[in-house]
């Protein structure tokens, strides 16, 4: 059975889309730069993860670890990227997400790592690349790396207060989606072979 | 606003003072994983020809052994740096032994090891309790019969039986066979042993390896002496241990690492095992698997080795059974379709940790280091000292082990060996 509606799932908790337009809903970040701006972190982010998915099995010989336990780590580094969108609504702190208002300086860092590659979706990408496939991984992070930048780039939003909270409640939920995942993640690795 | 936030952030090297925090977090997390969590593993995988040269090591150590007294038991626990044998003794342990013992004669063709083993079985036949047509091996002062000492010698005589064709013990097996059925529970369980002295079983205590060891040895009898309705009370036994063992013994972190009950199960394979049997089996795998991983990664990864400020390696009385686990579950997996698709990883995972172990063996080398060298050599050390069930485990393990590397499928040796005195 095709695994995608899993990854689909896997990578939209791990991208966390609401808590990373949360972020940056106050950042300085006027329309046609912002749109340049995220366009080039977004190509950024998605090499990062492309890289990760298909180099899944030579990073865990470098590492020289089973897939089993890097799926522990894995669980463990997600439930650690789960908690700042689960308790604050937030993917980044607002201090970093600032730094989006520095130009060509904020492209790798903070747009492309941590908000679009976030370590969530990078260790995710090594974990299901290993038990999906790295081709069927790839693309499923590609494209939600694709749709978080198009959503982040249509400026800040949204503007009423219904509407900030639907965003935070999303992105808290997503966050607490992120965490189950992370959790069943932990438990595959100590139960597989 | 927006702006004034970003200009008044505190920066080191132009970036917010935060997010250098926040990349040092991750960073601590990612080498606190590493040192703990997930070492580098071992990763040399073993040969075939290396586990058996450490099984004939074993069976020599255990052939040795037994000079240490005169009446067909083994040295049973030994400190090499005193050379002081510690004065203890346990006949569940002495019965594992000899089934190792005549695993290793048969397979090796070693006549030796099958004499050392007859002489073990005679310390065994001295020490029976029969009552009610059943017999059961008691312990050293003959006031307690327990199930698990019965079913090992069960165990133990139809290894020999397998690896001879003889039949001079049928009718010790049969009644051995008959005190495990009587000690029976209804749910499938197994009371714990028969108390000589009252003349009635213990009714209070339990052990949550005695079930397995009698799952297999009844097993064992089914194929022996097909049609004698001893593969009922080896399926009431796997059904209890399947399904409810591990709840009754309060078992904290399910399934219980039991090795005896996946010999049980792959020595059923062939009469057919249920779903839940089945789906048992298939967890026990994934926690064979889980032990043996964190085993490989105690000795290897950064700085030699972070896993040794946290534990010693462990003895080879339990990673041996964890190798013997795994290998039974790999006939299984051979035997039955729906353990197919395990079988690469268990391959794998028995490959690298058998190796693991295989290398732990102490060489002719190293034994030169202590007073009595032939008490070392082709053992396992634990904390300075050498049990008997290290090298019956150890043995036991790296012997199947090598079954999967080989890709043979059969338990049983190839020819007879001629029984003494047929």
């Amino acid at each position: 059975m095709s695994e995608l509606p899993l990854l689909l799932i896997v990578f939209w908790a791990a991208l966390n889309p609401p808590a990373s337009a949360a972020s940056l809903a106050s950042a300085a970040l006027p329309g046609e730069q912002r749109t340049r701006l995220l366009a080039s972190a977004a190509a950024i982010a998605a090499a990062l993860l492309l890289l990760a998915a298909v180099l899944h099995g030579p990073l865990l010989d470098l590492l020289d670890v089973s897939a089993a336990s890097f799926d522990i780590a894995a669980g463990i580094v997600m439930m650690a990227g789960a908690a700042r969108p689960l308790l604050r609504g937030r993917a980044i702190e607002e201090a970093i997400a600032a730094a989006a208002g520095d130009g060509q300086r904020a492209i790798l860092a903070p747009l492309a790592v941590p908000l679009l590659a976030t370590p969530a979706a990078l260790a995710a990408a090594v974990s299901w690349g290993e038990r999906a496939g790295e081709a069927q991984t790839a693309l499923v992070a590609v494209v939600l790396v694709a749709l978080t930048a198009l959503w982040l780039a249509r400026g800040p939003q949204p503007r009423s207060r219904a509407g900030r909270a639907a965003l935070d409640a999303l992105a808290r939920l997503t966050g607490a989606l992120l965490a189950v995942l992370a959790v069943g993640l932990v438990v595959q690795g100590i139960m597989a072979v | 606003m927006a702006g004034d936030a970003s200009t008044d952030t505190p920066r080191w090297l132009g970036w917010p003072r935060r997010g250098w925090l926040r990349l040092g977090g991750w960073l601590l997390l990612l080498i606190a994983l590493r040192l703990v969590l997930v070492p580098a593993e071992a990763r040399d995988p073993a040969t075939s020809e290396e586990l058996r040269a450490a099984v004939s090591a074993a069976s020599e150590w255990m052939q040795r052994a037994q000079t240490a007294h005169d009446d067909g038991r083994y040295l049973y626990l030994y400190d090499p740096a005193r050379d002081v044998a510690i004065d203890d003794y346990n006949d569940v342990r002495h019965a594992g032994v000899t089934m190792a013992l005549y695993q290793a004669a048969g397979r090796d063709g070693d006549l030796e090891a099958l004499a050392a083993a007859d002489r073990a079985v005679e310390w065994m036949t001295a020490h029976l309790h029969r009552h009610d047509g059943w017999a059961a091996l008691t312990d050293m002062h003959g006031v307690r019969a327990k199930v698990g000492g019965t079913a090992l010698m069960v165990v133990a005589l139809a290894e020999r039986r397998l690896a001879t064709g003889d039949p001079r013990h049928d009718a010790l097996l049969r009644e051995l066979g008959a005190f495990l059925a009587a000690m029976q529970r209804p749910d499938g369980g197994f009371l714990v042993a028969w108390e000589i002295p009252a003349g009635e079983p213990d009714r209070v205590g339990t052990s949550r390896y005695y079930p397995g060891e009698a799952l297999w040895a009844l097993a064992l009898l089914h194929e022996a002496f097909p049609g004698e309705g001893w593969d009922e009370y080896a399926r009431a036994a796997s059904i209890f241990i399947t399904t409810r063992r591990d709840d009754v013994e309060g078992v904290r972190f399910q399934p219980l690492a039991d090795h005896w009950a996946a010999y049980g199960l792959a020595e059923m394979a062939e009469w057919g095992l249920s779903e839940p049997e089945i789906e048992y089996a298939r967890r026990l795998a994934g926690r064979f698997g889980f032990l043996i991983r964190v085993e490989m990664q105690r000795t290897h990864g950064l700085f030699g080795g972070p896993g040794r400020l946290l534990r010693e390696e462990v003895p080879a009385s339990a990673f041996g059974t964890w190798i013997e686990g795994m290998s039974a579950l790999w006939r299984l997996s051979t035997a039955d379709e729906r353990m197919a698709d395990l079988r690469p990883a268990i391959e794998e995972r028995l490959a690298l940790g058998a190796g693991l172990l295989a290398r732990r063996q102490i060489d002719g080398i190293e034994a030169g280091d202590f007073a009595s060298p032939e008490l070392v050599r082709g053992a396992w050390l634990s904390g300075g000292l050498t049990r008997m069930d290290d090298q019956q485990h150890a043995l036991s393990g790296l012997l199947y082990a090598s079954d999967a590397i080989e890709g043979r499928t059969n338990r049983s040796p190839d020819a007879l060996l001629p029984a003494p005195g047929r």
